[in-house]
């Protein structure tokens, strides 16, 4: 869980991290491989040295009056300081130290092993609170007739190997350092823009659902043209699904309605030839009302939950048609118009929604108004528009109720006009919001915004 | 007047032709898009009534096709879509006004007064001509504020010649408004109705509204 919680969610930053990991390990493995190579590498050069310096020995040394005699000052001058860090001894058959160089004076080698003639062995150790390699070697003197063994022993300091291997080691890790970084940036370059395709497709899937496009669109890498292909695909078959739905409703209400106006007829008709009583043809006429509320109340509710077909409607179009219509229905009327509409006020959405929503109000408005309708749209941040008529208006305490959503359609409260209702219900699905105030005309303002 | 129902639901047609003919209107009907565009190109109608769903021809087609034949009496829709969308539709193909079902037969009615008022430039149901006064919406008719009982078809010539008011009606043209397409016409008939109504609406003949122009037909000269 706590893994989960911590571990990077973008996809970037995965590979990044994984990434990163495994090139330190890389990195770290081979600057310890680089650092051994190195250290083995110095420890043969100090070994040959030594070797060097054995042989050196060997040749200085004689056998004088049945024992080994070596000079007092050697060619190698750092026998011959006092602890310079490189010292010598000679050990005879009864382990016994017999000869040692200058630089020891007045310490005790340690004990070392006696060699078998004609070896060498190198060892590491301790010595005058040093670390020092030390490198034996065993030989075979003739004194007199016998032949006798000696072991030369030579040691140096580490001191300086160690020196070496650390120089070595910071610039191996100042190296590995700048390496690693560069290998980092290089990735995230790599990174970058081999996700570009993948921030591309993120940028088209926006535009599909703020509507701005009804496809993802765009050429993509093969490995993703395949996921766009099936997300068009699914986009053509939900729309499809949803205009089935849209489709099948309005059958429904064509099918349900029209025996609903049979019926409602019938009453009326038989009301006429006296063929009903008229408190029987007042209950069935509530009936059928209740029926046709109760039929329109539920379409409304599933078309709300059907979602939304989105597009990018020009606003100013759709209103001027919208105004062509009802300056027909309202003809008898001879309205005076007063139009601001904005040619760059769009709305993003089902233009159908956006005609009911328009619609009811504008028709509000030419009904109740007297003389004087006014429109006017504007596209800022929001779509805004604002509907005015200089009728009878709402009482401002009515303005909630006539806005109340959710209410029953046969709880409705008598010659309450389902109209704002509808155009709330819509406003809401978009977020959008729909403030009901006096208009300066003496009718009501709506303003709407989307 | 006359009236052109196009409605495939037959029973609705039934129903609304009752009502329409209850009312004084003289009907005709078709059950699909083709028929009513054959009897709305063909029949000089007052107003028509047409469903948007229509088999063979959708009514906004329909709709379209009379006006471009230039049938310009006024167009009434029946709808059970009532989408905004689809009203706007109907209307910029020619429409004039919709109902949506279920509808009220007698808003269908008072909407059809409406258009009929609209077209013959009224602004009120009462028409007063001199001391005669007609309401078309309660179809009553005052002789100097007293009522005088018309029949249908009585009623019928005398809204037609005073909604055109210094027209000369030819007996075609007032024959082919009062009755409907299936009824066996008979000109003296009418002139029978023109002599009855004279002498309801002006029995002491001094008014002489409806004057006869001889081989051209009547005119209402008040």
């Amino acid at each position: 869980m706590l893994f989960k919680r911590y571990f990077p969610q973008t996809l970037t930053a995965r590979v990044l991290f994984l990434a990163s990991g495994v090139l330190v390990v890389l990195l770290g493995i081979m600057a310890l491989v680089l650092r051994s190579a190195y250290s083995d590498s110095t420890q043969a050069a100090e070994r040959a040295k030594l070797q060097t310096s054995i042989y050196s020995l060997l040749a200085a040394a004689e056998m004088v009056n049945g024992k080994l005699v070596l000079p007092e000052n050697l060619p190698d001058t750092q026998f011959n300081q006092l602890s310079s860090g490189r010292y010598a001894g000679v050990l005879n058959a009864a382990d016994q130290w017999i000869w040692q160089s200058q630089s020891a004076l007045g310490q005790d080698l340690p004990f070392l092993p006696q060699v078998a003639s004609g070896l060498f062995e190198f060892r590491s150790l301790s010595y005058a609170t040093q670390a020092c390699f030390a490198l034996g070697y065993g030989t075979m003197w003739k004194r007199g007739r016998k032949m006798v063994p000696y072991t030369f022993w030579v040691m140096v300091s580490q001191q300086s190997f160690r020196a070496q291997l650390k120089t070595f080691q910071d610039t191996l890790v100042r190296g590995f350092v700048v390496i690693g970084c560069l290998l980092g940036l290089f990735q995230l370059g790599i990174l970058r823009w081999a996700l570009r395709p993948l921030k591309k497709l993120s940028t088209a899937i926006v535009a599909v659902e703020q509507g701005n496009a009804q496809q993802v669109t765009g050429r993509y890498p093969s490995e993703l043209q395949q996921l766009v292909d099936n997300m068009n695909q699914l986009i053509v078959s939900a729309d499809r699904q949803r205009q089935k739905i849209h489709n099948t409703l309005s059958d429904l209400a064509h099918s349900l309605k029209t025996p609903l106006a049979v019926v409602r007829n019938e009453l009326y008709l038989s009301a006429l030839r006296g063929d009903i009583s008229a408190d029987h043809n007042k209950l069935l006429g509530e009936q059928t009302q209740r029926m046709d509320d109760i039929i329109q109340y539920q379409l409304r509710k599933v078309a709300r939950h059907s979602g939304h077909h989105s597009a990018v409607i020009a606003v100013k179009p759709l209103i001027e048609s919208l105004l062509a219509s009802l300056q027909k229905l309202y003809a008898v009327k001879a309205l005076q118009l007063t139009l601001m509409l904005d040619s760059k006020a769009v709305f993003v959405g089902d233009a159908d929604d956006l005609y009911e929503i328009v619609g009811n109000l504008l028709d509000n408005a030419f009904k109740y108004a007297a003389q004087q309708v006014s429109c006017y749209s504007e596209q800022g941040d929001s779509l805004q528009i604002i509907i005015e008529d200089d009728g009878q208006g709402i009482a401002e305490d009515q303005y909630e109720v006539v806005l109340q959503r959710g209410v029953r359609a046969d709880e409705r409260v008598a010659g309450q006009g389902i109209g704002l209702a509808v155009v709330s219900e819509l406003v809401a699905s978009y977020q959008g919001h729909l403030h009901l105030t006096k208009s300066p005309l003496g009718g009501l303002r709506v303003r709407l915004m989307l | 007047m006359r009236v052109l129902i196009v409605e495939d639901d037959l029973v609705i047609q039934q129903q609304l032709r009752e009502a329409l003919t209850r009312t004084g209107y003289s009907v005709d009907a078709a059950g699909d898009g083709q028929e009513g565009l054959f009897l709305g190109s063909n029949y000089p109608y007052d107003v028509a009534l047409i469903d948007l769903g229509l088999p063979k021809l959708d009514g906004s087609s329909l709709i379209l096709q009379l006006r471009k034949r230039r049938c310009l009496y006024p167009i009434l829709i029946l709808t059970a879509r009532d989408a905004w969308q689809e009203k706007v539709t109907a209307l910029e193909a020619g429409a004039d006004d919709y109902v949506v079902k279920p509808f009220h037969l007698p808003e269908v009615l008072a909407r059809i007064q409406v258009l009929i008022r609209r077209t013959h430039g009224l602004a009120q149901s009462d028409i007063q001509r001199g001391p005669l006064r007609l309401n078309i919406s309660t179809q009553t008719f005052w002789l100097n504020d007293q009522v005088i009982t018309l029949t249908a078809y009585e009623y019928r010539v005398l809204e037609y010649l005073i909604l055109h008011p210094g027209q000369v009606i030819s007996k075609t043209e007032l024959t082919e408004h009062i009755y409907d397409q299936d009824f066996d016409r008979d000109s003296n008939t009418l002139e029978v109705f023109i002599r009855r109504l004279r002498k309801k609406i002006d029995p002491a003949e001094t008014l002489n509204p409806i004057e006869t122009l001889r081989g051209r037909g009547y005119r209402f000269a008040l």
